[in-house]
C-alpha cells in the first residue's frame, strides 16, 4: 500500500478493518505491545509504514490525549484510507475489546478464577514480553547512534523503568532536545562557519 | 440520563489522560468511585483484573465493563450503556488523532516540527525498554511472596532465542506463548 500501487479504497478498508480487528483481538500487556505488532505486521511485513513514521506515530500517539493503541489506529487509518479510514481502524481495534468484555462480563469471577485462563494469559504474557524487547532491538536500530541520542534514551528508559516517572514529559522533554539538538544547533553552526 | 452521563465521563477521561490506558486509572476512580459511587473500590479491582487478562486496549476493557456495569444497576440496556462509556473514551481520540494527521503533512515542512520528532526517536525507545522491563518484572516478581518465577524467565529466553533463529510474526509469537502455558498446564505446571 505505498504510493504508487494503491489499492481501492474498498481494498484498504477491509485490509485495515481485518488488521486492526486482529490487533484488538490479540493485543495484551498495555500500549506497547500494539506498537510491537505495528512494527512487526505494518512495518516488516506489510510494508504500509516506514519506521521513521512509526516512530512520529508512536511520539504523537504518547504526547496527545487517549490511549496509544487507539491513537495509533486513527492515525494509521488516515495514512492509508483517509478520515473514513482513521475511523474504521479505530473502529475495528475497538471491536473485538468490547466484544470480549461483553460476554465475560456476565461471569467475570469465574472467568479471573479459572486456572486455564490464566495459564494461557501467563504464556500470553511472556511472549508479550519478548515481542516488545524485539520492537525496542528493532526500533532501536532506527536511531542514529550518538552520544546525545544514547543519554536522551537512557534517560528516559531509567526514569520511567526504574523510577516510576510519567513519560509524557520524556517524550516533551525529547521534542525539545530535538528542536535545540537537531534544528537549532546545526543551524547556529551554520551561520557562524558563514559568518564574516 | 445516565446514557448521556456515562458517555461524558469517559470523554472527560479520554481527553484529560495522556499516556495510555494506566494513566487513565485514577480519572476513572475519581468520577465512578468518588463522584458518582457507581461502583466500589473492590468491584473497582475487579474490573482492573479483568482488563488486564482479555484481549484489547485496556482502556477500552475498563470503560466497556464499567457502562456494562452502571447500565445494569440502573435497570437499562448493558449493552447501550457499555457503546455510550466506550464511544466516549475513544472519540477524543478520534477528533484530536484525525485533526493532527490532517495537519501533520504541512508541519512537517518546518525545520523545527522535523528536529523535535528526530529528538523525540531515542526517548520513544527508552520508553519502548521501558515498557519491556516493567511488564518482565511485573511477570517475574509478582510480589505478594511469590518468589522469583525461573520458569516464566526460562520461557521468556527460549521465546526470545527462538525468534532469533525462526522468522516468527507477532500473532504467531502470541499464540505460541497462550499455547505454551496451555500445554505445561496440561502437565499440572504452572508458569
Amino acid at each position: 500500500m505505498r504510493p504508487g500501487q494503491t489499492p481501492s479504497l474498498a481494498k484498504r478498508l477491509l485490509a485495515l478493518t481485518l488488521t486492526f480487528g486482529k490487533f484488538g483481538g490479540i493485543t495484551f500487556g498495555g500500549g506497547y505491545a500494539i506498537v510491537a505488532l505495528l512494527e512487526d505486521e505494518l512495518v516488516r511485513k506489510k510494508g504500509w509504514l516506514t519506521q521513521d513514521e512509526l516512530f512520529n506515530i508512536i511520539t504523537i500517539g504518547e504526547s496527545t490525549p487517549g490511549p496509544i493503541a487507539v491513537n495509533t489506529a486513527t492515525f494509521v487509518g488516515y495514512r492509508l484510507a483517509g478520515v473514513l479510514g482513521g475511523v474504521v481502524a479505530t473502529a475495528a481495534l475497538v471491536f473485538p475489546a468490547w466484544l470480549v468484555i461483553v460476554i465475560v462480563s456476565g461471569f467475570y469471577l469465574q472467568f479471573r478464577e479459572n486456572t486455564w485462563v490464566a495459564a494461557a494469559l501467563a504464556g500470553i504474557r511472556v511472549a508479550a514480553i519478548v515481542l516488545i524487547a524485539r520492537a525496542f532491538i528493532r526500533m532501536g536500530q532506527g536511531v542514529p547512534r550518538n552520544a546525545a541520542n544514547a543519554i536522551a534514551g537512557a534517560l528516559a528508559f531509567v526514569s520511567v523503568a526504574l523510577l516510576g516517572l510519567n513519560a509524557l514529559w520524556f517524550v516533551v522533554g525529547g521534542l525539545l532536545f530535538g528542536v535545540l539538538w537537531y534544528g537549532v544547533r546545526p543551524r547556529l553552526a551554520a551561520r557562524g562557519g558563514a559568518g564574516p | 440520563m445516565i446514557y448521556w452521563t456515562l458517555f461524558w465521563v469517559f470523554a472527560k477521561v479520554g481527553l484529560f489522560t495522556i499516556g495510555g490506558g494506566y494513566a487513565m486509572i485514577p480519572l476513572i476512580q475519581q468520577e465512578l468511585i468518588d463522584r458518582h459511587a457507581w461502583i466500589t473500590a473492590e468491584q473497582f479491582t475487579d474490573f482492573v483484573g479483568i482488563a488486564e487478562s482479555t484481549p484489547g486496549p485496556f482502556a477500552i476493557n475498563i470503560a466497556t465493563f464499567s457502562g456494562i456495569h452502571v447500565a445494569e444497576q440502573h435497570g437499562l440496556s448493558p449493552l447501550l450503556g457499555s457503546v455510550c462509556s466506550t464511544g466516549g473514551v475513544v472519540l477524543p481520540s478520534v477528533v484530536i488523532i484525525l485533526l493532527v494527521a490532517g495537519a501533520f503533512r504541512y508541519a512537517m515542512r518546518h525545520w523545527a516540527i522535523r528536529a523535535a520528532l528526530e529528538g523525540a526517536k531515542p526517548v520513544v525507545v527508552g520508553l519502548i525498554g521501558a515498557a519491556a522491563w516493567t511488564l518482565l518484572g511485573h511477570t517475574l516478581l509478582p510480589g505478594g511472596g511469590a518468589g522469583f518465577r525461573w520458569l516464566s524467565a526460562a520461557l521468556a529466553v527460549g521465546l526470545f532465542a527462538l525468534t532469533q533463529w525462526v522468522r516468527l510474526g507477532a500473532v504467531a509469537l502470541i499464540l505460541l506463548g497462550g499455547a505454551l502455558g496451555l500445554g505445561l498446564r496440561c502437565f499440572g505446571v504452572s508458569l
